[in-house]
């Protein structure tokens, strides 16, 4: 805030400037910017951006959507089958409550 | 009478800050259920149901069959694959909360929103399963672990971040009202033994009391005390699991919302909606 004490608009020299544009990097005052997709922009680059959009980059937010399942997916496979292994490796009279009974014969 | 409303200001910005106490989030919490449609819990049972079945199927299965190794992988691969779909609905209807709490618009589920959505859960939610367990063998990291994942639960849903940062999120989230979230656990801890209690007892009386006043007969009256085998208490686990759980998922919901609310004001724009409707209301009358 402190760059833009002293500057002025550079279409209205008499008006103090309230912000920069990003994008020429000039000074306005608050009639000459708009805000436009959360930036605050001169008309002139506002007008050339829509006139010309950005084209759209290759983003890598895909694959690593699709990394991230295939991990998450193999992840819980292999718990769930290590689960199923432990399972599998406890004797079966664990497996059926006989371990109530044993405990109350050793009691009487 | 300035004082005083000064005093009120003051405790006000301070209750805002620190959360509201962990009794009082619960309450609201159960309130909300107790006004939700119920659309909107059939929607989560859907979700949640097939993952209970499936996996008391397979801990049977596991448990019993002689052959369980032959077909280990498949059925492993199908648990799986019903955990994402719980979560994903579980997303879902936090999302539902989220709207009727903040008494917004619902935003309709795009496919890209839904892509977003499974793509949130799937990643994240399976390294829950190896966490947890971990800050529950530590003891002091649990009550933020746990907020966590709930937290991704219910910001995975709102369809407008990424993975990177839903996380970020939710783990800021997480270190939001400590002391609320460490006590309200402790609580539901509490109730969750309780419930477990319950149910076993409900569990095993069952089969009795239908011997008794009806006399049917069943393995569970012959079984007596070799009822109480591993698959027994999995069905407890998991039945107090789907009964506490939206509770849950109602609480963190909240807690997301007042944290939000600290930035967004959003809970102050809620109230002031109430009172416009109340005054809109005694106009007509």
């Amino acid at each position: 805030m402190n760059d833009l004490a002293g500057h002025r608009c550079m279409n209205h020299p008499d008006r103090e400037a309230v912000a920069v544009c990003p994008e020429c990097k000039r000074f306005f005052c608050r009639e000459c910017v708009t805000e436009h997709e959360d930036r605050v922009l001169c008309a002139s680059c506002l007008s050339a951006g829509l006139q010309h959009p950005e084209k759209r980059r290759f983003s890598f937010g895909g694959v690593v959507g699709f990394a991230g399942c295939c991990f998450g997916l193999l992840l819980l496979w292999i718990l769930f089958y290590s689960l199923g292994q432990l399972l599998i490796s406890i004797p079966s009279s664990f497996h059926e409550g006989a371990v109530w009974k044993e405990a109350l014969d050793m009691i009487k | 009478m300035e004082g005083s409303a000064g005093h009120d200001k003051m405790s006000r910005k301070k209750r805002r800050q620190s959360g509201k106490s962990a009794v009082g989030i619960i309450e609201e919490a159960t309130h909300l259920l107790r006004i939700l449609p119920a659309s909107i819990f059939i929607g989560y049972y859907v979700g949640s149901l097939p993952f209970v079945a499936g996996f008391l199927y397979f801990w049977a299965d596991m448990s019993r069959d002689a052959f369980a190794y032959r077909h280990a992988a498949e059925a492993s691969f199908v648990v799986a694959v019903l955990f994402v779909w719980m979560k994903c609905l579980q997303a879902v209807f936090a999302e539902q909360l989220s709207t009727l709490i903040s008494n917004g618009p619902s935003i309709g589920w795009s496919i890209k929103r839904v892509l977003r959505l499974i793509v949130i859960q799937t990643a994240v939610q399976p390294t829950g399963l190896l966490t947890l367990p971990v800050a529950a063998l530590a003891l002091v990291p649990l009550g933020w672990t746990y907020a966590f994942y709930q937290n991704v639960t219910v910001l995975g849903g709102r369809g407008t971040a990424g993975i990177g940062d839903v996380c970020r999120k939710s783990f800021r989230q997480a270190m939001l009202f400590q002391a609320q979230n460490h006590i309200l656990l402790s609580i539901l801890s509490l109730f969750g033994f309780f419930v477990f209690l319950n149910t076993v007892m409900v569990m095993f009386m069952t089969p009795h009391m239908l011997n008794t006043f009806f006399g049917i007969e069943t393995v569970f009256t012959r079984a007596g005390l070799s009822m109480f085998n591993t698959t027994f208490f999995a069905a407890a686990f998991v039945i107090v699991y789907v009964l506490v759980d939206p509770l849950m998922k109602a609480i963190y919901t909240l807690r997301c919302f007042y944290g939000e609310s600290l930035h967004t004001g959003e809970d102050l724009l809620v109230e002031l909606k109430g009172f416009q409707t109340e005054k809109e209301g005694l106009r007509c009358e």
